[in-house]
């Protein structure tokens, strides 16, 4: 009985060393995941890239004149059965502008900021992206507008962490219109629509603005 | 001849005759005037400050209060209460998490943000309350943005089942408290400064109605003075400016009367002012003076009558007769003035016939006195020398005085019987005895007596028709013309010469003509010796003497038996008297 005490007692030791050494790993691997985020260069690129950050062939047919909207709205539209490099629907040539509640936000491994949206009206979640002015070439359009619109998240909020944090804060974006491959990302909507990159971003409320 | 006096004379009469009655009139025309324009004003600013004060009272109460106050109180409380449900909203959603719970935070929150916009649109131009709002909005923010905070937070676990969120929420709900407490504060002080704004509108009004109704008061007191100060006067002012007038119409009828009566009086009327012009000159003025009335009025009197200051110095010594010379004509006038304040009135009669009458007369007395006295001296000389030397006179020399007595003695019974018959004429009492009268025998016998009294170697021829030649007269007043005549022939006939009577039978009538060679007649004066007292040699120059009757009876005498008595003469040559009797069935 003893013996199966101590037993327990090692398992639970030996667990406990493991998740500490775990967490420690992992704090270790997301400080460095830190600096070296902010640093450009191999985390800039893939297929979609381009259109991520307004560089693309096509970036010219986008009116940035923005057109107000809703997560609900966007949440109707039908997604194209198949995602290209190119903009070939009206969502992703026009800018788009909406007010909403940010629920959490985290720095992505290229050095995007993911920012998860949440509509109290129609209690849906939807993600947007700041991107990383490292990988904004001179090919990018709006360049400005975007390093403004991620600085005035950074200048404001607590710092943005690999992890996800809460942060609760009412503000109004504008950013173009994309569909994402991946709808499993967490606060996607269904049809994988996006607004990336955003070119403006106004904290209404929250982040010392009250 | 323009009898009219002209407009500038009837401007100036009427002016003088009405300037006493204008000056009233026009003061009471303009007192009455004033006191109308005072009561026009006086009733405008009542009316203009009625309809203002009216607008202002409906502005302050319309823009101020229902417009205005109202609203804010209601939109304060609106926001108060929504802000209220959606606290409480947010809380069940934090506890149950359900969904459900948030309806009225969301509907609260569209609803609070409408309210705050018709606020800040109802307090733009009120600096205070603006203010006050922007508290209120700041406020409302903060707790809509931390409302959303934990609702996001709550809403967090559904992504992935975490409750950090909700834990979040439940730990942030403590500052939730504070916040609320400091809107619900400031939300108080807003109405606060809303009542506040309420009552200042309420004590605009009510000043603004204390205002009008003094304003009201005092203007309509003024007003009700006017009228009632006009209700008695006005009347009197209007029965003073009526009798006025009606005495300025007495006046200038009188005026007018006095300018047209003088416009037809035969003598020259001349009104002279102050300053020696003329004002008036009527149309007797104009006939003596020879000047128009437009030439003569404005000018000086001494220039247009230049005899005018001898004329006014004999009217004041009262002389009857005044010589005038005018365009180389003697005449004699009477003047006569009258002065008044302001000017003087001179009143010239013609009298140049009253003048030669009046000579006349004197020259009769000196005539007739002549006339008398020279039979009379010879018929008392020879009454005297018959009475002192009776018996020294043979008998033929007694013959002769007494003849002498009897002949003169005619003589005047003859100058007698002319004064009496002029003086018959001159009543209308003469009587005619008219009978059918042998006109030829009448002539025969008149020139058997002249012949009788002719001196020595006067002929006195006579021509007749043989037969008798009757006309119905009287006789004896027929032979006292015929013999006026004969005797005038002799008398005048100084150098003898003949002597011619003749009677001409026609078929309508007798015409007796008496010829003589004598002195003859001046055309000038051939109808002035028919003239009563008129003689051709007054002075008796010639030694012709003569009451000047004797014409004058006879063609009198002549005219009333429906006859006539002419004269043809020629000077140095002789005259020749003819008498027409008509002949009457």
């Amino acid at each position: 009985m003893v013996a199966h005490q101590l037993r327990r007692a090692l398992f639970a030791s030996a667990l406990a060393l493991l998740a500490a050494g775990l967490m420690l790993c992992a704090a270790a691997s997301a400080s460095r995941t830190i600096i070296d985020k902010e640093d450009p260069g191999t985390w800039c690129g893939g297929t979609l890239w381009r259109l991520m950050t307004l560089s693309d062939d096509g970036r010219q047919l986008v009116d940035l004149q923005a057109t107000p909207t809703t997560i609900a709205e966007i949440a109707k539209l039908e997604a194209p059965t198949r995602i290209t490099p190119v903009r070939a629907t009206n969502f992703q040539r026009q800018s788009w502008s909406l007010r909403a509640v940010i629920d959490r936000y985290r720095i992505a491994s290229n050095g995007e900021i993911v920012l998860i949206l949440y509509s109290i009206d129609t209690a849906q979640f939807m993600n947007v992206y700041l991107p990383n002015p490292h990988c904004l070439g001179p090919r990018a359009r709006d360049r400005a507008d975007m390093i403004a619109a991620r600085k005035a998240l950074t200048s404001r909020c607590p710092t943005v962490t690999p992890a996800w944090q809460l942060l609760g804060v009412t503000v109004e974006v504008t950013g173009i219109g994309f569909w994402n491959p991946s709808r499993a990302t967490r606060g996607a909507l269904q049809n994988g629509a996006e607004l990336r990159p955003l070119t403006g971003f106004k904290i209404v409320t929250g982040c010392g603005i009250w | 001849m323009n009898t009219a006096a002209t407009p500038r004379q009837r401007r100036w009469l009427a002016g003088r005759l009405s300037r006493r009655a204008v000056d009233p009139a026009v003061a009471a025309k303009r007192g009455v005037q004033f006191s109308l324009l005072v009561l026009l004003a006086l009733l405008v600013a009542v009316v203009g400050n009625g309809l203002f004060a009216t607008y202002n009272l409906y502005r302050s109460a319309e823009d101020r209060y229902v417009r205005v106050a109202f609203p804010l109180q209601t939109l304060t409380r609106d926001v108060l209460f929504r802000m209220s449900e959606e606290e409480s909203a947010v809380r069940g959603y934090m506890i149950t998490s359900d969904r459900r719970s948030l309806g009225p935070y969301m509907v609260g929150r569209d609803a609070v943000l409408s309210d705050l916009r018709q606020l800040r649109a109802l307090v733009r131009n009120r600096p205070s309350l603006a203010a006050r709002l922007q508290d209120v909005q700041s406020q409302v923010r903060g707790l809509h943005g931390f409302y959303d905070r934990l609702i996001v937070f709550v809403a967090d676990s559904e992504l992935g089942g975490s409750k950090l969120g909700p834990v979040r929420a439940a730990r942030e709900a403590l500052d939730g408290e504070k916040r609320s407490r400091k809107f619900r504060n400031t939300a108080f002080l807003m109405q606060k400064d809303i009542e506040q704004f309420v009552q200042t509108t309420r004590d605009q009004q009510r000043a603004t109605y204390n205002r009008t109704i003094a304003t009201l008061s005092v203007a309509g007191l003024l007003a009700l003075a006017v009228a009632a100060a006009m209700l008695f006067r006005v009347p009197e002012r209007l029965r003073r400016l009526y009798a006025a007038e009606q005495e300025t119409r007495r006046e200038a009828e009188q005026g007018a009367n006095a300018a047209r009566a003088l416009e037809h009086v035969s003598e020259a009327v001349l009104l002279v002012d102050g300053d020696g012009s003329i004002r008036f000159w009527n149309a007797g003025a104009e006939q003596l003076f020879g000047v128009a009335p437009t030439t003569a009025v404005g000018r000086r009197a001494a220039v247009v009558v230049p005899e005018y200051d001898r004329l006014v110095d004999a009217a004041a010594r009262g002389d009857r007769f005044v010589p005038l010379r005018i365009e180389d004509v003697e005449r004699w006038v009477a003047p006569a003035l009258s002065t008044f304040e302001g000017g003087s009135v001179l009143a010239v009669r013609d009298a140049t016939a009253g003048y030669v009458l009046e000579r006349a007369r004197a020259d009769f007395v000196t005539t007739a006195s002549h006339e008398l006295r020279t039979p009379l001296t010879t018929v008392y000389g020879a009454a005297r020398t018959l009475s002192a030397r009776h018996d020294q006179l043979s008998g033929e020399q007694t013959g002769q005085l007494l003849v002498m007595i009897e002949q003169e003695s005619e003589h005047l019974v003859q100058i007698v019987d002319q004064l009496l018959v002029s003086a018959q004429l001159d009543r209308g009492a003469l009587h005619l005895d008219e009978s059918e009268v042998d006109v030829r025998a009448l002539c025969s016998a008149v020139i058997e007596s002249a012949r009788l009294r002719a001196a020595a170697g006067r002929e006195i021829a006579f021509d007749a028709p043989p037969a008798a030649t009757t006309v119905r007269c009287d006789e004896s007043l027929l032979r006292q013309v015929l013999v006026n005549l004969v005797e005038n022939a002799l008398k005048y006939s100084l150098n003898g010469g003949r002597i011619e009577v003749r009677v001409l039978n026609e078929s309508a009538s007798v015409q007796i003509e008496v010829e003589d060679e004598g002195l003859g007649i001046p055309p000038a004066e051939q109808e002035r010796i028919f003239e009563k007292f008129y003689r051709l040699d007054a002075a008796m120059t010639r030694g012709v003497g003569g009451s000047g009757l004797g014409l004058y009876i006879s063609r009198e005498i002549v005219t009333q038996m429906g006859g006539s008595l002419s004269v043809r003469s020629v000077p140095e040559v002789g005259s020749t008297f003819t008498v027409t009797l008509p002949r009457r069935v």
